[in-house]
């Protein structure tokens, strides 16, 4: 079985398992998408993922290595994670935030050229200047989205990205994600209530359901709730 | 540019006033006209009074903001975390016990008990809030185990001779005049090196306030860093507790100061400032108490609580508008 990610039997969740051993290998360059209703284990799966919380049992497999065994810094190369909490200090601009991105390489020099990628990347150029507290719920989601990819790595994880964005914006983020995973092969792994939008973009379904998941090639099929 | 500038400024208030503090207050000395008695004032006295002060003020001011990051709340500080309580219990223990008169270990006992009572409650409200969040909620513990411990040090008194609560009752009030010799010297060590291990926390200190997880999943290794900060805090709040005794509102009105002043992301260039600006504070509030026209020497306590307090009530008032 090949694959950047690989998962062996893995039991998802905290003290109690919630979804049944899962089996699974995926590429970079893949956009999975995460779907199923609020409490299925979603959140959980990806802090598995992330290697944030370790999982009942089973492996998490990154590139050929096992994720638990990996120190922090090493995780940090390999994966970047984004999820829903704000913060809006005053005292923070856009930019500083993506800068923070480049913590786990602090003081090389093509930490610029990154930063200025993700900015340019997320279309947040004319909000750069601009500080936390004084930009929108989706400018946020722009700017945190930026500071994962000035991390550089090879994995993104999601947790609902699209949550507070309008129409328009949850159309243009999946674009964005589908354009990011094709161009610079990464894996991006989202979880999201926006399926519509997001089935026209992904190009990898897992989807939730009864303690189990189902996994997809698009276009998907009728999902049960 | 703006924040050299302001750099620049608090310096030099700081060295005003710390030459207010050496050679006019309570009267002026004048060091190129002074004589014997003079010298002796300024070595024996002032000075070390003096750089207690500078130490104090950094060391409360620095534990303030470590702890306002770490606890994601803005009016945390090593008082109302009780903190500074926690230092007290165990410093009136080893007062009351006599410890501190022993040969060898008398000098070091007070800080080392000081050190010990701070971390502990430090690591206590750690873990409580792990569990309950870092709201108000910890302010409220903080609180309570100032009570706890407050009740524990008012059993001590009512157990202790005449000397020793007097002893125990002067230390209480707050004093900069009482660290000389080699506790002065252990005062120092203790602030530079917590100043020192401070400072090569703050980088990932700052990361920190996007949470945990993803502070982690930026190669942050959180836990080991807030075990580092608390035991850091813990070291330099007991230290400057165990020789001035507990000291209020300094460590929770600076560093919001500071983050008015200094609209920074650098916490490094944060913990400086709060350095300089809690040297200011002590010192300040140390040349208002010696001032001659009062009679007598106020405790340090009535004026940082009178230049503090209210700052921090509009801390608080400021942040229920929002």
């Amino acid at each position: 079985m090949s694959g950047f990610i690989k998962l062996i039997d893995l039991v998802v969740g905290y003290k109690e398992p919630i979804i049944a051993p899962l089996n699974a290998s995926v590429n970079l360059g893949e956009l999975l998408i995460l779907s199923g209703r609020n409490g299925v284990g979603k959140s959980t799966l990806l802090k598995h993922l992330s290697g944030f919380i370790p999982p009942i049992d089973g492996i998490i497999e990154i590139n050929n290595t096992n994720l638990s065994k990996l120190s922090i810094q090493k995780r940090a190369d390999y994966i970047a994670i984004v999820n829903n909490k704000r913060i809006e200090e005053s005292y923070i601009t856009v930019e500083d935030l993506v800068k923070m991105g480049r913590y786990n390489h602090n003081g090389k020099i093509e930490n610029d050229h990154f930063v200025e990628e993700a900015i340019f990347t997320m279309g947040i150029e004319p909000i750069r200047k601009k500080t936390l507290n004084k930009i929108s719920d989706g400018e946020w989601q722009k700017t945190n989205i930026a500071r994962a990819l000035a991390q550089n790595t090879s994995v993104i994880i999601l947790d609902e990205p699209s949550a507070f964005l309008d129409y328009p914006s949850k159309i243009q983020l999946f674009e964005n994600f589908k354009n990011i995973s094709k161009n610079q092969n990464k894996l991006i792994i989202a979880s999201t209530h926006d399926l519509e939008i997001a089935q026209q973009f992904g190009s990898l379904f897992w989807h939730v359901n009864e303690g189990k998941i189902d996994q997809f090639r698009s276009p998907m099929p009728e999902l049960k709730w | 540019m703006k924040i050299n500038l302001n750099f620049l400024i608090l310096t030099l208030v700081l060295i005003t006033l710390t030459a207010v503090s050496l050679i006019i207050v309570p009267q002026i000395i004048n060091p190129f006209n002074a004589i014997e008695s003079d010298w002796f004032i300024l070595k024996m006295y002032r000075f070390p009074k003096t750089l207690t002060a500078l130490l104090v003020g950094s060391a409360l001011s620095m534990s303030g903001f470590i702890l306002q990051q770490l606890f994601r709340n803005q009016l945390a500080g090593p008082y109302i975390l009780g903190v500074s309580s926690g230092a007290s219990l165990m410093v009136a223990i080893v007062l009351v016990l006599g410890i501190n008169t022993w040969p060898l270990l008398g000098h070091i006992s007070l800080s080392l008990a000081g050190i010990l009572g701070a971390t502990l409650i430090l690591l206590l409200i750690s873990s409580l809030s792990l569990k309950y969040g870092y709201g108000s909620i910890i302010l409220l513990f903080g609180v309570i185990i100032s009570m706890i411990t407050g009740a524990f040090q008012s059993l001590l008194v009512s157990l202790a001779s005449a000397e020793e609560i007097k002893n125990l009752s002067l230390w209480s009030m707050g004093s900069f005049n009482q660290v000389i010799g080699t506790d002065l010297v252990l005062l120092v060590i203790a602030v530079v090196i917590g100043l020192a291990w401070a400072y090569f926390l703050m980088n990932p200190l700052s990361v920190m306030i996007l949470g945990d997880e993803v502070a982690n999943s930026m190669g942050v290794n959180t836990r080991k860093t807030s075990f580092q900060l608390l035991v850091c805090t813990g070291l330099i709040t007991g230290v400057a507790t165990a020789f001035c005794g507990p000291i209020a509102f300094v460590g929770i009105a600076v560093p919001n100061l500071v983050k008015i002043l200094f609209k920074s992301v650098q916490f490094k260039t944060l913990l400086i400032a709060n350095c300089l600006l809690g040297s200011i504070m002590t010192i300040l509030g140390d040349i208002i108490s010696s001032l001659d026209i009062w009679g007598f020497q106020i405790p340090i306590n009535v004026t940082t609580s009178l230049i503090g307090g209210p700052f921090v009530l509009y801390i608080l008032f400021n942040s229920f508008k929002k």
